[in-house]
């Protein structure tokens, strides 16, 4: 949502987010920062500011960036991989700092509308991970039950949303993790309320 | 090297890096299968010795694709990332620096420019199941000698609880460079006409080094040693008990591994070597059936074969000439047969049939042939005889006016009956069975030259110390293995000449020279 704000000259996505046309989108994506391919949004006429500002002086304008977030709890083979100095380029701004004891980055003010991010670990062995921003699926389809399998470790291969042997095995072994009285390989409600626990901490997408 | 990573923004995300570690390390012990004998090689033994800067690549079993690939550290270790990758079939590819698509071999090292790497393997798959990740399985062919799963780091493979992220490789070389000893001659492969099998030996079981001897051949390679050292021995060729073959030096480089005689060459000038990792031979005729502690391994035959083939096919040596240690020692001048300084490899334990029966080695005729008319008909004038040292064909030469005797010392005459005639051959048919058997000896190739004059032959139809020596040479080769409990086993090696050993020469000569059509 703040790509297709950024995209269509808005400053703040809620704009387009709160608009009434959109209210029926709101119940279909609770999550604003996560969107789906092929999702409908209505998108309003920007309202030209109304600037009661007297002639002929200097009047100082603060452009509002929107303020986006990034953050990520990093494992490695389950344990949080706590205490590794990291850098995280995206766009022209980089970022650099040390994960916290959970794993955690947590990076304010990461530049809109850029799609790549570089993470880079300079422990041995050094690491590169690329991350595509803002391209994770609503949790309510499979492609993004998939790509959140994949994240956590759970390989299941390109997250197509398609039903795969290895969506299957992926789900089982994450239920035998999460769920073990419900280890059946289909996406379920449990299953999904587990994973959201699990990936998204909770967040409805 | 995993797909970019979708995230969402303003949301948290967790992200579960998942890697497998490879260890990539040569266990240098020599375990028998049955875990009966384990040698250390007494040089290297502790911890083995990693394996740098491999190159170690996680593969899709049906795609081809390289999913991850990694060069190993000091330790010898590698990580590859799984991440996203779905359960199912990989193989682990790891390519060594100086990788060869070869066994060791003629094809090793021959043409390779110096200076010659210290080691050279042979490149490694292993198929590996992944599980969320990690190894639920892992396997490496079974025709594959030169690895094997877990190492001495990693006892615990397979581990007890699947799966794991640690795949631990014993990856032995193929290659490993001798120390260069000042002075080494090399030769056209032309010169290669020998193949000589000695054995490693070592003493105590169930856990011995093998050494110092086996240190030798690399000990300290990359100096070179000075000639006179004597304590410096060398080798082409070792093979584990697995079957698995490591190469030391060129086949072109002569090298310090036998010494003596083969049909009256330097065995060193003319032969490649190789040593057999094999407990030293404690013959034990009252307990034969301690045999089955000392056999040489099934896979150690097949290899022979397998490797003389590789050989043959380079240099074209005449397939009959494989001998033993033991054959070429006949003219060092060892005082006894079973002195310390003797050669006695392979040993009796080797069973020279399994080679003979693929078509390598002497082959003795089978069946018999005739023993009438051979060395005097004495066998079947007196078929008891036994031709023994100080026996003499009386056969008039510088230093020698005996009279004809055959068959050891006469007994006194007793009870006033004259002494049986020393010898059974009737007088006046001038046969010269001493002579005959040294002949057949030095055809078969066993040398009788002198020791200390080496150009010169010792006595010509006297049954001397060097006719004993070959004698009991050609015994150890060739009443070996279930020849040996077919003959008498305490006189399997008695350096004497009896009516079975008299057949087994005739046998083995017309095996060499099969009589045209």
């Amino acid at each position: 949502m703040e790509m297709i704000a950024k995209q269509f000259g808005f400053s703040d996505y809620n704009t387009i987010y709160n608009d009434p046309n959109n209210a029926a989108f709101k119940v279909l994506r609770p999550n604003p920062h996560i969107l789906y391919p092929g999702d409908k949004v209505f998108i309003p006429d920007k309202n030209p500011g109304d600037d009661p500002a007297v002639t002929d002086k200097k009047h100082k304008y603060v452009i509002q960036d929107p303020k986006i977030t990034l953050t990520l709890y990093i494992r490695r083979n389950g344990e949080p991989f706590k205490n590794q100095r990291y850098t995280l380029k995206i766009g022209a701004k980089s970022f650099a700092g040390t994960t916290g004891a959970d794993g955690l980055i947590f990076q304010k003010d990461i530049p809109l509308g850029v799609a790549l991010g570089v993470l880079k670990f300079s422990s041995l062995p050094s690491y590169t991970r690329n991350l595509n921003l803002g391209f994770l699926h609503p949790i309510t389809k499979s492609s993004g039950v998939q790509m959140r399998l994949n994240n956590l470790g759970f390989g299941c291969g390109a997250p197509t949303g398609a039903e795969s042997y290895a969506y299957t095995s992926a789900l089982q072994a994450f239920q035998r993790t999460f769920l073990p009285q419900n280890v059946t390989g289909a996406a379920n409600s449990d299953t999904i309320d587990a994973l959201r626990t699990e990936y998204d901490k909770g967040v409805k997408s | 090297m995993s797909d970019p990573a979708p995230v969402s923004v303003n949301t948290p995300n967790v992200l579960d890096l998942q890697f497998i570690k490879v260890s990539v390390r040569t266990d240098f012990r020599f375990v028998k299968p049955d875990n009966s004998i384990t040698f250390h090689w007494g040089k290297i033994a502790t911890g083995g010795e990693p394996i740098k800067g491999a190159t170690v690549e996680l593969v899709g079993k049906n795609s081809g694709q390289v999913h991850d690939q990694a060069l190993t550290d000091d330790q010898g270790l590698a990580s590859l990332e799984t991440s996203q990758l779905p359960d199912g079939n990989y193989t682990v590819r790891i390519t060594p620096k100086n990788s060869r698509n070869e066994l060791a071999g003629p094809r090793i090292a021959e043409t390779d420019p110096d200076p010659l790497p210290l080691r050279m393997y042979h490149p490694l798959e292993v198929s590996v199941t992944l599980a969320q990740g990690k190894i639920d399985t892992a396997l490496i062919d079974s025709s594959v000698k030169y690895a094997s799963l877990g190492n001495r780091l990693h006892k615990e493979w397979p581990p007890a609880t699947l799966p794991t992220d640690h795949l631990p490789i014993d990856l032995k070389p193929i290659w490993m460079r001798a120390p260069r000893r000042i002075g080494t001659k090399t030769r056209h492969t032309d010169a290669i006409q020998l193949f000589v099998i000695h054995n490693t030996g070592a003493d105590s079981v169930p856990e011995a080094y093998i050494g110092p001897d086996i240190n030798q051949f690399i000990v300290d390679s990359t100096l070179t040693i000075p000639p006179e050292n004597p304590a410096r021995g060398q080798i082409h060729y070792l093979m584990d008990f697995n079957g698995h073959v490591i190469k030391f030096m060129k086949d072109t480089e002569i090298a310090w591994h036998a010494g003596g005689k083969w049909h009256d060459h330097s065995s060193n000038d003319i032969s490649l070597g190789m040593e057999v990792v094999h407990k030293e031979e404690k013959e034990s005729p009252t307990q034969p059936d301690r045999d089955h502690v000392l056999e040489y391994t099934r896979d150690q035959y097949s290899s022979l074969v397998d490797f003389l083939t590789r050989l043959h096919d380079a240099y074209s040596f005449d397939h009959t000439q494989i001998a033993g240690h033991s054959d070429v020692g006949t003219t060092l001048a060892a005082p006894d047969l079973l002195s310390a300084g003797r050669e006695q490899d392979p040993g009796q334990i080797f069973r020279w049939e399994n080679l003979e029966g693929r078509g390598w080695g002497m082959i003795p005729s089978a069946p018999d042939v005739s023993l009438t008319g051979a060395y005097g008909s004495i066998f079947d004038l007196a078929p008891t005889i036994v031709l023994q040292e100080n026996d003499n064909d009386g056969i008039a030469q510088p230093g020698n006016s005996a009279t004809p005797r055959h068959g050891g010392p006469q007994p006194a005459p007793k009870h006033g009956f004259p002494a049986p005639p020393p010898t059974p051959i009737p007088p006046g048919t001038n046969a010269t069975p001493i002579k005959e058997l040294q002949d057949d000896l030095v055809t078969i190739g066993y040398s009788l030259l002198s020791p200390t004059v080496r150009t010169q032959r010792n006595k010509v139809g006297v049954y001397d110390r060097f006719t004993k020596l070959a004698v009991w040479a050609f015994q150890r080769h060739f009443f070996s293995g279930d020849r040996r409990r077919a003959k008498d086993v305490e006189k399997a090696t008695t350096g004497k000449v009896d009516k079975v050993t008299a057949q087994m020469i005739k046998n083995v000569l017309a095996g060499l020279a099969p009589p045209s059509p």
